[in-house]
Parts: structure tokens; C-alpha cells; sequence
């Protein structure tokens, strides 16, 4: 590198000639010449302060954090104390519950048990107020049994009291007195109701009898009647059975005329009919007659049309062949003779056909005779059927009318066979009635009497008694002054209970209804 | 030792068993998810079978199980097996669902105002029907929501009326269950003019209880479609929609236990109650969960020895949860001298005529649960209607 090329140092100034440089001095330097000690110590400076602010920074953090984490440490164990504390309270409280329930069940435990030998206690107690019941019961049955005993004593007493039996017998008398003259009085109807009823009994037998004969005579009478009615009924049978075979007759006759005036009829028909038979043939004939001759013209006009040209045609062809040869000329009459040929033989045919005709209307004839001969034998063989069915009916209506007669006769004398059957019975009913009756009267009789020597030996027996007891009574009435006050006392007593509470005999009960009854 | 362990010998299953199945979800609480088992059951020795879904094997092999019936199988039902609770939500076959759907059949069914004291025999009604009821909730209408259920009679001219009696008082709706359920309800209720049904059908429900057409007792859907409509507007799938009716006020909380609801003691308990001079002010079907139950019980734990197995009982299956209210103050105490000894067999011997001895079986199961302590019983109306 060239040294002009240098670029030039600021300092250095290059002069007009080669190598003469000259340099610009140099400025005394701005900066103190301390200036790094001053630097070196303001930057200490700054290191320090910010040590100190760092320093002063953490330790309030420090503080801070503290503060915060004791605030909260203290709120938490804040929180915790009370919760423990409320813990603790409910605790408590629990406790103080579970105890007031234990309390609670064990003082109802102890409760039930005390109820419970309470209630076994009560076994004992409900043994003595059995014992009580019993004694109790006892007590009763003792009062009761001593009443009892009274009252035996008490009876015995009116038993063995011949007083007061002497009164109730007194009374007892009476009663029977009342009841004796109401028994004679009750007998004495019953009597006079006999009598009546002997008497109505013997009226209604007369009425009975005197009714018996006039039924008797009535029947009798109704029986000659009946008999008389009887032969009336059977003329009036036969009269009617005569009527009707008169009817009978009357009935053939007309349908024999009608038989007749039918077969008239018939002919008739058949006349009529083989008119309109013969009418019909010939008519068929003539049509026939006609359609032929319709036909045969038509033919003949066509043959005789065919034939002209025919003959056209061999007029024709033999002019050709005339003018071809001559000898065509045998020809032609050879075949002259052959048409008369034919003729001839058409004619044969129509001779056979009218020969046919005539046949067929023959044949026609016969069948149509052949139909009418199996018509007529078929009607007569119904009319015969008719007739056979008629005499068969009226034979039956005849043996049924004959069998109905005879069942009548039957039915009749039967009748009158149960009618004297029943005029027998009803005689031999009247007289066991008859027998009854008078052995009923005979027992009744019987009866009544029984009872009235019964009666009277009562009687007889109780006026004995009744003297022997006024004997005795005297006698007691001397002996027994000083009883007597007392002894009516009591009397009294009983008397005034006894007529209440008396009893009926049982005897004297039906006594009564008898005489009030009526006989049946 | 595997849970479904037992001695017994069970006869290995075989192709020709009559089985059901179902799908079955259980909330498992340490994983806090949801299982799935395929859930076997043979009608002949009635013994179970699980099966997990996602792991494809065997979760429980073949046991018997005398608690779980045929009756208790349908969709939606919880059932309780050695303390976990199933809840089937499926049919697992063609077979099962072929067999159960018609046996399953639902409609919906709503008893007035006037009718709710009638409950004990609508319910024992039901029951000889062979008719189960899944669901069942007391419920005050408001007026929008009756404008709602009715939208179609609101042309008619007694629209008002007859949202003026449905809003007089609470209405109980129910869910029942059965088959050709929609058909036999209608039958139980009659015709819907009482007057009518008292000469065609003198044993319907209105011709009981009716006075007009306006106030016919009780009301039920017309078919499976309606029923279905009207359900989901009572038991929306979403959730709760109504307000229950629990007043919180001189009441006590009576809980008719699974067993008893499962045996079908539910009307005659609730007869009883009402006979006794009770009012049931809130009334509500409910399935209580493990956790739940033992909370609502926490009172027992220890106090009595039955703990365990009355928690387990509460959550075998869906009870009645009834508040008891009345005039006076002392209504827990009354109403517990009316259920009774909590043991009935003591019951049987001194209270004759108390619920627990008329309708329980032993401690455990004895129908029902009321509450013992006389300051308690709002705490746990409250519990059941506002908490849960």
C-alpha cells in the first residue's frame, strides 16, 4: 500500500514537499485526570444504594410473607379452635343427649319390669278375689238352700195343716158342686141335643130314603128312557146309513154319466184331431207337391239354359270343326244319342224320387196312427187308475163308518154296565151306613150310662166324707180352742194366697170343654 | 375372608337356572366413585351373584340372600348387600326385561286434599291390589304450579275452582308400581263423578270418599304417557322441585322402617296414627343412605347396643318419613306412648294397642322409629325435610 493511499491520520497534516508532515497538537484531555477513581466510585455508590434498597426490599418482604402466613395461620387455627370447640359442643351436647336418652330408655326399661312384676302381682291378687268369688258363691248357694228348706218346711206345714186342707177341700166341694150341677145341666143338653140330632138324623134317613126311591123310580124311569133312546139312536143310524148308501148310489150313477159324457168328449177330440191330422198331411203334401215342382222347373230351365249353350258351344265348335273335317258330323250323332241317354235316365230318377215321396207320406201316415193309438190307451189307462182310486175310497169310507157303529154299540152297553155297578155299590154303602149308625147310637148309649153311675157313686162318696170331716172338725173345734187364733192367722195368710195361685185339675178342664162342645 | 363367603352349600350355576339380571351402581366412598356390577339373581334358591363390570371378574360369587325378593328387583329400587347399596339402573338381559317390564309398569297417582286423611286406606287399597308405591311425597301446591299440572283444563269453565280445592290443602303424590298398573288404578278410583260411582261401583275410591266431581278424593293419569309427564313434574329426574310441607312446630318425626314398608304395613301404621288424634303434617318416600343413617342415629351410638343393626335396617331399602305434629307441646311424648316399647315383644305383653306391638317384628325390626327424646323431634323432622 502506497502512503498517499493511506488515508490520513487527523492529526497528521502533509506539506507542499515530499516528507513534510506536520502534526496538529494534541488538545489537553476534557476529563479530570481522576475521573476513573471518580467513576469507579460513583458506580460503588449506586451498588451500594441498591444493595441496601434489595436489603431493605426483603427483609419488608420477609416481614410481609410473615405477617400474612401468621394472619392466616392464626385464622386458621382460629377457625379450627372454634370448630373443635363447636366439635366439642356438639359433642357435648351429644353426650349430654345420649345421656338424657339413656336415662330416658333405662328409666322406661326399668318402667316395664316394675309393670311387668306389676302385672305378676296381680296373678296373686286375682287368686284371692277368686277366693273372695268363691266364698261368695258359696254364701249364695248357702241363703239359697235355706230358702229352700223354708219353703219345704212351709208346705209340709200346709200339707200336714188339716184346717186349711179342710177349707181348700170346702171350696174344692163347691167347686165341684158348681161344676157337678153344670155337668148335669151340660148332660141334660147333651141329651136333648141327642134327641135332636136322633131326630134329624132319622128325618134326614126318611128324607134319604124317600129321595133313594124316587131316584130309584127317576132311574128306573131314565133307564126305559135311555133304552127307548137307544133303539131311536140306532133307526136314527140305520136311517142315516141308508141315506148315505142312497148318496152312495147317487154319487156312481153321476160319475158314470160323467164317464159317459167324458168318453163322448174323447171321441169327439179324436174326431176332431184326426181332422186336423189329415188337414195337416195334406198340407205337408202340397207343399212338398209344390217345393218339387218349384224345383224340377228350376232344373229344367237351367238344363234346358245349359242345353242352349251346350249347343252354342258345339254349334260353335262344330262350325270349327266342319270347317276342320267332316267327319265330325258321327260324332254329333253319337252324342244325340248319348243326351237322349241321359234323358232318359233323369226321367228314371224323377219317377224314383215321386216313388220315394209317395213312401214317405205313408210312413208319415202310420206313425202319426202309431201316436195317437199309445195317446188314447194312456188316457183310458188313467181314467181306469181314476176309477179303481174312487171304488177304493168309498169302500173305505164305508168300513170306517161301519166300524164306528160298532164301537158306539159297545161304548153303550158298557155304560150301562157301569150304571148298574154303581146303582149296586151305592145300595150295599147305605146299608153298612145303616149298620154303623146304630152301633155308634148303641156305644154312645153305652157310655152315658158308665158315667152316670160314676157320677152317682161319687156323689154318694163325697157326702159320706163330707159328713165324717164335719164329725171330725167338731171334734178338733173342742180340742183345739187355743191353736185356733193362730192357726187362722197363718190361714188367713195362705187362704188369701192360695185361691190365686190354685191350680185347676187337670180332669176338670176337658169336663167343661165337653159340655161346651158340640157334637159333630 | 371374601364377604360373600358362607358354608352352605350352593349348587354351581348352570345354564338352565332361571336368573335375572340387572345393572347395579355403587357409590364407592374411599375411591369416591361410582361402580358398576352386573347384578345376578336366581329366583329358584334365591341367591346372588355380582359381577364387576370394568375389571371383568367376579366381585361376589353365587350366595344365598334371603333379604333380597324378586319384589324388591326393578329399576331404580336400592337394595342393601353385606352394607353396600346397590341401586339398579338397568336390565342386564333380554330375558330380564321381557319378564319384569310389565310387572313394572308405573303411573302416577295424587290424592286431594280432602282425601289425605283417607291415606291409611287408599294405601291398604293399594296393597291388596298387589300395587307397590316407589315414591311418594306430601307436597303444598302453589298456584302456579297447579295452573301448570293442569294446563289442559284451563279452557274449561271450572279451572278456577278446581285450582282453588287443589291448592286448599297439601296433595300427596305418589309413584306406584305393578302390572297393568295404569288400568287397576283407574279401577280402584272409579268413576270421576262420585255420585255416579256410588251406583255403578260402590267399592271405588271416590264412591267412598267423593263428594262431587270437583272434589273426587283422588286423581290418576289416564295412561302410561300422561303418567310419565305427570311424574316427571312431581319427581323431576333433575332434582326436587316442591317444597315440602314439614312446619318445624310441636312435631315429632316418625319413620316407618324398610321392613314395614316392604311388608305392607304402611297404611294400617298410618291409620292408626291418624286414629289416635295425630296430624301427619309432612310426608315423604325416602331411601337413606349408610352415612345418613348413621348420622341420624349418631344419638344411639352407644347408647344402645342395637346401634349397628338399626343402621343397617334404616337403609335396607325406602321408608316413610312422617311428621307427627299436633296441638300442644308434648307431642313427642304422645306420640311415643303410642308407638310404644321399642322392643315389641315387651309391647305385646303391657301396651297391646301400640304401633310397635301391633305392626313390629323384634328390636330391630319394630316398624317404626320415633323420636325419644322430646327436644329432638324437630331436630330430626328437620333432619329428613330440610337437610337432606
Amino acid at each position: 500500500m502506497l502512503a498517499t493511499q493511506r488515508t490520513r491520520r487527523t492529526r497528521e497534516h502533509t506539506g507542499p514537499t515530499p516528507h513534510s508532515v506536520s502534526i496538529r497538537a494534541k488538545m489537553p484531555s476534557s476529563k479530570l485526570p481522576e475521573h476513573l477513581l471518580l467513576e469507579r466510585r460513583r458506580q460503588e455508590d449506586l451498588r451500594e444504594e441498591a444493595i441496601l434498597i434489595t436489603k431493605y426490599n426483603k427483609m419488608f418482604d420477609l416481614k410481609n410473607d410473615w405477617e400474612r402466613i401468621t394472619d392466616r395461620s392464626i385464622q386458621k387455627n382460629t377457625v379450627q379452635r372454634r370448630v373443635k370447640d363447636l366439635m366439642e359442643q356438639r359433642k357435648l351436647e351429644l353426650d349430654e343427649r345420649r345421656q338424657k336418652l339413656r336415662e330416658l330408655l333405662s328409666a322406661e326399661d326399668e318402667e316395664y319390669v316394675r309393670e311387668m312384676e306389676a302385672k305378676h302381682e296381680t296373678l296373686e291378687e286375682r287368686q284371692n278375689k277368686m277366693c273372695e268369688r268363691a266364698k261368695l258363691l258359696k254364701a249364695k248357694r248357702e241363703t239359697e238352700r235355706q230358702a229352700f228348706v223354708e219353703e219345704k218346711l212351709d208346705q209340709q206345714w200346709r200339707e200336714q195343716c188339716e184346717e186349711l186342707r179342710g177349707v181348700l177341700s170346702r171350696r174344692h166341694q163347691d167347686e165341684v158342686c158348681v161344676d157337678r150341677m153344670q155337668q148335669l145341666a151340660a148332660k141334660a143338653d147333651l141329651e136333648r141335643r141327642k134327641q135332636e140330632e136322633e131326630a134329624m138324623y132319622a128325618q134326614l134317613w126318611e128324607k134319604d130314603r124317600l129321595a133313594k126311591a124316587a131316584r130309584e123310580e127317576q132311574e128306573a124311569q131314565q133307564q126305559i128312557e135311555r133304552n127307548r133312546f137307544g133303539i131311536k139312536a140306532m133307526v136314527d143310524t140305520l136311517r142315516t146309513q141308508k141315506a148315505s148308501l142312497q148318496a152312495k148310489k147317487l154319487e156312481e150313477k153321476r160319475l158314470i154319466a160323467e164317464e159317459a159324457k167324458l168318453l163322448i168328449e174323447e171321441r169327439e177330440l179324436r174326431s176332431l184331431e184326426e181332422e186336423r191330422a189329415s188337414q195337416q198331411k195334406r198340407l205337408l203334401q202340397k207343399q212338398h207337391k209344390s217345393s218339387l215342382e218349384k224345383s224340377m222347373k228350376l232344373k229344367l230351365q237351367r238344363e234346358a239354359k245349359e242345353q242352349q249353350e251346350e249347343l252354342a258351344l258345339d254349334m260353335k265348335i262344330l262350325e270349327q270343326l266342319l270347317e276342320e273335317s267332316r267327319n265330325e258330323a258321327h260324332e254329333m250323332v253319337e252324342r244325340k244319342h248319348r243326351r237322349r241317354e241321359e234323358e232318359q235316365k233323369y226321367r228314371e230318377f224323377l219317377q224314383q224320387q215321386l216313388e220315394e215321396e209317395t213312401r214317405r207320406e205313408k210312413e208319415l201316415d202310420r206313425l202319426i196312427d202309431v201316436d195317437v193309438a199309445a195317446m188314447w190307451s194312456k188316457r183310458i189307462h188313467q181314467w181306469k187308475l181314476e176309477k179303481e182310486a174312487r171304488n177304493r175310497l168309498m169302500r173305505d169310507v164305508m168300513e170306517t163308518r161301519r166300524k164306528q157303529l160298532q164301537e158306539k154299540l159297545q161304548k153303550l152297553a158298557y155304560e150301562k154296565e157301569v150304571l148298574k155297578r154303581d146303582c149296586e155299590e151305592i145300595m150295599a154303602a147305605v146299608e153298612e151306613h145303616n149298620k154303623l149308625e146304630d152301633e155308634r147310637v148303641q156305644r154312645t148309649k153305652m157310655i152315658n150310662k158308665n158315667y152316670e153311675s160314676d157320677l152317682l157313686a161319687q156323689i154318694d162318696h163325697q157326702k159320706s166324707k163330707k159328713d165324717e170331716r164335719k164329725m171330725e172338725e167338731l171334734r178338733e173345734y173342742n180340742e183345739g180352742l187355743q191353736t185356733e187364733a193362730k192357726y187362722q192367722q197363718r190361714l188367713k195368710n195362705v187362704l188369701s194366697s192360695a185361691t190365686s195361685e190354685r191350680k185347676t185339675h187337670p180332669m176338670r178342664r176337658p169336663q167343661f170343654e165337653v159340655t161346651g162342645q158340640k157334637m159333630v | 375372608m371374601f364377604p360373600g363367603y358362607s358354608d352352605a352349600y350352593i349348587e354351581p350355576s348352570s345354564a338352565q337356572d332361571e336368573r335375572y339380571s340387572f345393572i347395579a351402581e355403587w357409590y364407592d366412598p374411599q375411591a369416591a366413585l361410582i361402580r358398576r356390577y352386573q347384578f345376578l339373581y336366581y329366583p329358584k334358591d334365591s341367591s346372588i351373584e355380582m359381577f364387576d363390570i370394568k375389571n371383568r371378574r367376579k366381585f361376589l360369587s353365587r350366595t344365598k340372600f334371603e333379604s333380597v325378593r324378586l319384589e324388591d328387583l326393578y329399576i331404580g329400587s336400592k337394595v342393601s348387600i353385606y352394607s353396600r347399596q346397590l341401586t339398579f339402573v338397568d336390565f342386564g338381559d333380554q330375558f330380564t326385561e321381557s319378564k319384569l317390564i310389565s310387572k313394572k309398569e308405573k303411573t302416577f297417582a295424587l290424592i286431594k286434599p280432602d282425601a289425605t286423611s283417607k291415606l291409611g286406606v287408599i294405601l291398604n287399597g293399594l296393597r291388596d291390589r298387589n300395587i307397590k308405591v316407589t315414591k311418594a311425597q306430601m307436597v303444598q301446591m302453589t298456584r302456579t304450579d297447579a295452573v301448570k299440572f293442569y294446563d289442559e283444563h284451563q279452557s274449561k269453565p271450572y279451572f278456577n275452582s278446581i285450582l282453588e280445592y287443589i291448592t286448599s290443602g297439601p296433595v300427596i303424590a305418589m309413584e306406584i308400581v305393578g302390572s297393568g298398573v295404569v288400568q287397576k288404578w283407574l279401577e280402584m278410583l272409579g268413576p270421576s263423578d262420585p255420585s255416579e260411582a256410588r251406583t255403578s261401583n260402590p267399592k271405588s275410591i271416590r264412591a267412598m270418599f267423593g263428594t262431587d266431581e270437583l272434589k273426587n278424593t283422588a286423581h290418576g293419569s289416564i295412561n302410561a304417557t300422561a303418567a310419565a309427564k305427570e311424574l316427571e313434574f312431581f319427581f323431576p329426574s333433575s332434582g326436587a322441585a316442591f317444597v315440602g310441607t314439614a312446619k318445624y312446630e310441636n312435631s315429632t318425626c316418625c319413620v316407618i322402617k324398610p321392613h314395614a314398608v316392604k311388608e305392607g304395613l304402611v297404611g294400617d301404621i298410618i291409620s292408626v296414627i291418624m286414629d289416635a288424634g295425630f296430624d301427619i303434617t309432612a310426608l315423604s318416600m325416602q331411601t337413606v343412605q349408610k352415612a345418613n343413617a348413621e348420622e341420624f342415629y349418631e344419638i344411639y351410638k352407644g347408647v344402645v347396643a342395637e346401634y349397628k343393626s338399626m343402621v343397617d335396617e334404616l337403609c335396607n331399602g325406602s321408608c316413610v318419613v312422617l311428621e307427627i305434629s299436633g296441638n300442644d307441646q308434648d307431642v313427642p311424648s304422645k306420640f311415643r306412648q303410642l308407638c310404644g316399647p321399642s322392643d315389641p315383644e315387651i309391647g305385646r305383653h303391657l301396651r297391646p294397642k301400640t304401633l310397635r306391638a301391633m305392626f313390629g317384628k323384634d328390636a330391630i325390626q319394630n316398624a317404626v322409629h320415633c323420636t325419644d327424646l322430646p327436644e329432638d323431634g324437630i331436630l330430626e323432622v328437620e333432619y329428613f325435610f330440610r337437610i337432606l
